[in-house]
């Protein structure tokens, strides 16, 4: 292993225009993350201190161990969605944190998001939460507080809000541990969130589980009951023993949580190599002056790696050959991990590489790590003779079939098959994160305008008409519009395409993060499909 | 993070505290600010020895439940914890109430309204099934009402006796 | 005479441990009284038996004459040592052992009663020519009268109880003040009243910020009478002594020899036998004058036992066995420096309050020169029956700094939890430096009050105290708090 030599001028024109464009990125990106995490109409926070309640995030600072780190995940899910409101984080908080030294994954309503009712969004995230619960073993904290469904959108919800509550079973089978401290309403099928935990904490006076609330029950009944005599702490603990503990107020229901957990079965977590942690020795920091302020531009990855990776030492497999993928071995936070960076086009032989080396991280049991910044893979008739299709496929079963876990990074472009070769979303990593100028997407924006505008010219000459070359170019504007919208990193993670935008810097650590979560549950036999020679 | 109070001559302090242990090394957390470091070491004559921020100090501890008698540095110091989670008293709407666990007839009456009763204190006797059962306060109190005389039978979830509602 | 078998210690805590120790030395039985409250203590488990006694209160269980002689009899005790307070001063005690045959470890009831009356122990010490404080020795009639002799002796006077002591019954008016006299005169007879059952008062010139300076004698029944030199043990708070050291660093070789001589005169006058303490006020210009006779063992014993190398206890059972003094005036002879501190439950932050509770950790480490009179053990309730006295630190050394010295590390090292003590507060006492050097007069506690605080805890000491608290929580020492050493390595960190 030796140290990337960095061949970055940190004081060239370039750099410095790419450090003014990313920082400006990064300042729009603090502001919406600041907004959604902490601004409140003071409505909203006053009903909330006056019913004796804490916000979601003072909840969860109250859960977690003092001194130790919160991964908060989809921080800007729903920044984009056409709610009635700005539901920020979709009224869901989820991320992984630890408790009593133990890494859970925590799922909390956000009460002063429209009384935490549950929009489409935020059921899919909370289910991506407990998803990821489950394939990293990591026991699930939820901090419920919702009124419901949003019912104006219910046919989004219904099937999502059923899938929650299989998704708790199947956690459940799977040996993962469970504690639900109910810290508000909980009606209807959300009900089932406290139920279907192995321990579930009601506080009094506030917390209420029932499958039709006072309002409905008056409605098809004619019964008149109120919320506590209904399906408080109380008749939950002592009557219909539907809850496991009661307690006076949300602090004592938290601090219990955390006793809890403190006694869950310790478990021994997946062994992996590790060495003593070491910094980078770059300056994460050149991160925002090293990636281009134009996303069809392009730069060495292995200056990432390099500010990404402990003392910024890495082995690079087979360094002389299919040189538009980068592939080696290096350490982040301690732990070894195999990483794969595009530097370029994807041709057969970086492919093939590709999936030599993902090959032997299988067997040998290394984690890997995309950083992904690829258009696609090379495309015309000699490449096709060759076996493009087939060595990407090869590559695609391999990625697909690794037992383990994979972790990938949006960090410029990320097309169409590269995407997919490369573990996006659709290949189940663990977890993804985005850069905030990063774009996803079948293909770039303005490849897209010229192979709209290829069909377009296409059609009219079927029909014997002459392309108007402004009225192209019109159509060829509204391309990239639309499609730079859709792109957009904020796009994507307000659809929960990724598992949250990362300001440059802050890679390291939430890899650090992810890979030690993922460690808790154990990677299994390896298993293969068949490639395609 | 617990609340602890602190008492030292006429000093009074309250915090919150964390202590995250780790081996030898513990990371403490007072009042919200940086972690430090907390190097911790038991001596053979039984004091403390504690290294924080650099400085080495020695003192010693005794314990009655939750409370520590710290002597450190020329000074001693009361520390009670509180456990946020013990501390989650019995004081539900229902606990005023006794209600019989199952049906069944009052064979001994031992207390009468107005009475002082403490806590544990065997209110009445109850009998069914073939067992008796000695129903107990929960708490100090005074007795508010006897809702049933020897002989009476009652169903299940019946109250038996009250206590006067509790001050604060 | 015969030689006393088995001695009844009627007292209890460290003064009772003390005497049993002392019997054990000569091979004799100790037994012991005790009330329930005292049922777990030091000197009940150190004694060779002990009786139960009960009373209307613990302190009466105490007083009662008809138990101790029950005692004796349950027991087989031949005598009494009756230590100091409780029944040590009342001539009522010997007068009945004799009656029962029983002897009595102290001095004659006559001597105990002459004594004992504050009016008539001063007459007979001017009788026997030992300097007396100008004053009045008769009994004040009124408050009129009281002004009378007040203007006669000149002011400023001290009133006192005649039946007295203890520091209770003292009352000072400092000007001609005719207001202030009755006042006085008022309220101490009442207080002797309730006091001492006596409202008898006298009154005598008030010597301003005197040193307390006592001589100890020894005396047996055939007549020889020596001195044992003298204690200073003017550091007192409301008149109690909290500091004893002896000898005094304000007095010479005269002055000793004069005190002595005239406190031998005045035990011979009495026809004293046993130990006994004759206490005087000394000036600056180094004038002294006879205060009281204390007829018994004293708490601050100690110091001279460390400096003179005589057992005092020792010497009382022999005198009391009939043995003759075997020591001369001339075999007496001080060796070093001895400073003693009364380790006491209470709050010195909270104007020395009682404190009360449970001792969860009681420990005073040995040292050199370090000599450890306890009454208390680990475990043992501190209540609120009997004075806060847990345990008597004394040290030696060569000279007085090296006697301050010990004293004050092994204060240092003394660990006293569960409940409050005056520990800190007599370490930080013992370096000040008017004591060291040795500026001790009785008004040395006031003038150096503000001085005394205790200042406040440093920064960063609260965070000690609280890492110590947790860590030795068990109830948190199950929960296994460690996060992964890498996320340890991240710390407190949100994207």
């Amino acid at each position: 292993m030796r140290r990337i030599e960095s061949r970055i001028d940190t004081r060239s024109a370039a750099f410095r225009a790419n450090r003014d464009h990313n920082l400006r990125l990064k300042a729009e990106f603090d502001a919406l993350t600041r907004d959604v995490r902490h601004e409140r109409a003071e409505r909203d926070v006053k009903r909330l201190r006056d019913q004796g309640k804490l916000l979601v995030r003072e909840r969860i600072d109250l859960l977690l161990d003092p001194g130790t780190p919160f991964l908060e995940l989809s921080t800007l899910a729903a920044n984009r969605a056409d709610y009635d409101a700005h539901i920020k984080g979709a009224g869901i908080v989820t991320g992984i944190g630890v408790v009593n030294g133990r890494e859970v994954m925590v799922v909390a309503n956000d009460p002063t998001m429209k009384g935490g009712a549950i929009y489409p969004l935020g059921a899919r995230k909370a289910i991506r939460g407990l998803k990821i619960a489950l394939e990293s073993q990591l026991p699930v904290v939820h901090l419920v507080d919702s009124a419901g469904a949003f019912l104006p959108r219910q046919m989004e919800i219904f099937h999502e809000g059923g899938h929650w509550f299989y998704s708790q079973c199947r956690l459940s089978a799977a040996g993962v541990e469970q504690v639900a401290v109910v810290l508000g309403q909980c009606t209807a099928g959300g009900a089932y969130v406290p139920t279907l935990s192995d321990y579930s904490i009601m506080v009094r006076g506030s917390a209420g589980v029932f499958l039709g609330g006072p309002p409905l029950v008056k409605a098809a009944t004619g019964e008149d009951v109120e919320a506590a005599e209904l399906g408080g702490a109380d008749v939950h603990t002592r009557i219909s023993g539907t809850a496991d503990y009661a307690v006076d107020s949300e602090a004592q229901g938290i601090a219990l949580a955390r006793e809890i957990v403190g006694l869950l079965r310790r478990r021994p977590k997946q062994a992996v190599d590790t060495r003593p942690i070491e910094p980078p020795y770059y300056d994460p920091q050149e991160l925002y002056g090293i990636v281009p302020d134009d996303i069809r531009k392009q730069f060495d990855m292995r200056e990432v790696v390099a500010r990404l990776v402990d003392g910024s030492l890495f082995h690079e497999y087979k360094p002389d050959y299919g040189s538009t993928l980068v592939c080696g071995y290096a350490f982040i936070l301690g732990i070894k991990v195999g990483i794969l960076a595009n530097n370029g086009v994807l041709f057969s032989e970086a492919a093939n590489k590709a999936t030599n080396f993902m090959q032997i991280c299988d067997r040998d049991g290394v984690p890997l790590v995309f950083l992904h910044n690829i258009t696609g893979f090379m495309i015309g008739r000699d490449y096709e003779h060759r076996g493009i299709t087939k060595d990407g496929a090869k590559m695609i079963m391999v990625q697909s079939n690794v037992r383990v876990p994979k972790f990938s990074v949006l960090c410029h472009a990320s097309f169409g098959a590269g995407n997919y070769g490369m573990a996006g979303r659709g290949y189940e990593p663990r977890f993804l994160f985005a850069w905030p100028h990063s774009q996803c997407a079948t293909m770039g924006a303005d490849q897209a305008a010229r192979t709209l505008t290829q069909v377009k010219i296409a059609a009219l000459r079927r029909e014997g008409k002459d392309p108007d070359p402004a009225a192209l170019k019109a159509i060829q504007d509204q391309i990239v519009q639309d499609y730079s919208a859709s792109n957009s990193v904020y796009y994507q993670t307000s659809e929960l395409r990724d598992d949250g935008v990362l300001d440059m810097p802050d890679t390291r650590q939430a890899l650090g993060m992810a890979l030690s979560a993922s460690l808790n549950a154990p990677f299994g036999e390896p298993r293969h499909g068949v490639l395609r020679i | 993070m617990l609340t602890v109070d602190l008492e030292s001559g006429s000093l009074r302090e309250r915090h919150r505290v964390a202590l995250v242990r780790a081996g030898r090394v513990a990371r403490l957390v007072v009042d919200g600010a940086a972690p430090r470091d907390v190097r911790h070491e038991e001596r053979p004559d039984g004091s403390l020895e504690l290294v924080i921020d650099g400085r080495t100090h020695v003192v010693q501890v005794a314990r009655r439940g939750d409370v520590a008698y710290v002597r450190a540095g020329g000074r001693t110091w009361v520390v009670k914890i509180h456990d946020p989670v013990a501390d989650a008293g019995n004081r539900s709407h229902e606990g005023d109430a006794y209600r019989a666990p199952m049906p069944g007839a009052v064979v001994e009456v031992k207390v009468a309204a107005g009475d002082s009763v403490r806590r544990g204190q065997v209110l009445l006797v109850i009998e069914s099934m073939k067992m008796q059962l000695g129903i107990e306060a929960r708490r100090d109190g005074v007795v508010a009402e006897v809702a049933r005389d020897v002989g009476q039978t009652f169903d299940r979830d019946a109250v038996l006796v009250r206590l006067a509602a509790a001050e604060g | 005479m015969s030689r006393i078998e088995t001695i009844l210690v009627a007292n209890r805590g460290e003064i009772a441990a003390r005497v049993i120790r002392g019997c054990r030395k000569l091979g004799r039985r100790a037994v012991v009284l005790y009330h329930d409250v005292d049922r777990d203590t030091l000197p009940v488990r150190l004694a060779d038996a002990a009786f139960r006694v009960d009373g209307p209160s613990p302190m009466a269980a105490y007083l009662s004459i008809d138990d101790v002689v029950a005692a004796c009899r349950s027991l087989g005790a031949d005598a009494v040592h009756p230590g100091f307070g409780f029944l040590a001063e009342n001539a009522a005690l010997p007068r009945r052992l004799a009656a029962e045959g029983l002897r009595f470890i102290g001095p004659s009831a006559a001597a105990i009663a002459a004594m004992g009356d504050k009016i008539e122990a001063k007459r007979i010490a001017r009788d026997a020519g030992v300097a007396t404080i100008p004053g009045f020795d008769g009994v004040l009639q009124d408050a009129a009268h009281a002004l009378h002799v007040a203007r006669s002796i000149g002011f400023p006077v001290i009133l006192k109880a005649s039946a007295g002591g203890g520091g209770r019954g003292i009352r000072i008016v400092r000007d001609a003040d005719p207001a202030a006299v009755r006042d006085a005169f008022e309220r101490t007879t009442a207080e002797a009243q309730a006091a001492f059952g006596d409202p008898r008062i006298f009154v005598e010139r008030y010597v301003e910020d005197p040193r307390h300076i006592e001589i100890q004698v020894l005396a047996d029944a055939h007549g020889h009478v020596i001195h044992l030199g003298e204690r200073e043990c003017s550091i007192q708070r409301r008149h109690q002594k909290i500091v004893e050291e002896a000898p005094s660093p304000f007095v010479g070789d005269a002055l000793r020899s004069a005190m002595g001589s005239q406190a031998v005169a005045l035990a011979r006058a009495v026809g004293y036998e046993s130990a006994g303490t004759v206490e005087f006020l000394v000036d600056r210009a180094s004038n002294f004058y006879f205060m009281e006779m204390n007829t018994r063992i004293q708490v601050e014993h100690p110091v001279t036992e460390m400096i003179t190398g005589v057992d005092i206890v020792e010497q009382q059972i022999r005198i009391a066995d009939g043995e003759a003094l075997g020591l001369a005036q001339s075999d007496i002879r001080w060796h070093g420096h001895a400073i003693e501190c009364r380790l006491c439950a209470e709050d010195a932050e909270r104007d020395f309050m009682p404190a009360t509770g449970r001792l969860e950790a009681f420990r005073i480490p040995d040292a050199e020169g370090l000599r450890v009179d306890a009454g208390v053990g680990a475990g043992d309730t501190v209540g609120a029956h009997f004075d806060s006295l847990l345990a008597k630190l004394v040290a030696h050394g060569a000279t007085r700094e090296e006697a301050i010295a010990r004293l004050a590390s092994a204060l240092d090292a003394t660990v006293a939890l569960g409940v409050a003590t005056n520990g800190d507060f007599l370490a930080r006492m013992l370096r000040l430096p008017a004591f060291v050097a040795g500026e001790t007069t009785t008004g040395f506690l006031d003038r150096h009050r503000e001085t005394l605080r205790q200042p406040g805890p440093a920064p960063g000491e609260a965070c000690v105290a609280l890492a110590a608290a947790l860590l030795t929580d068990n109830t948190w020492a199950g929960s296994r708090f460690a996060p992964p050493p890498l996320l340890a390595e991240i710390g407190a960190w949100r994207p």
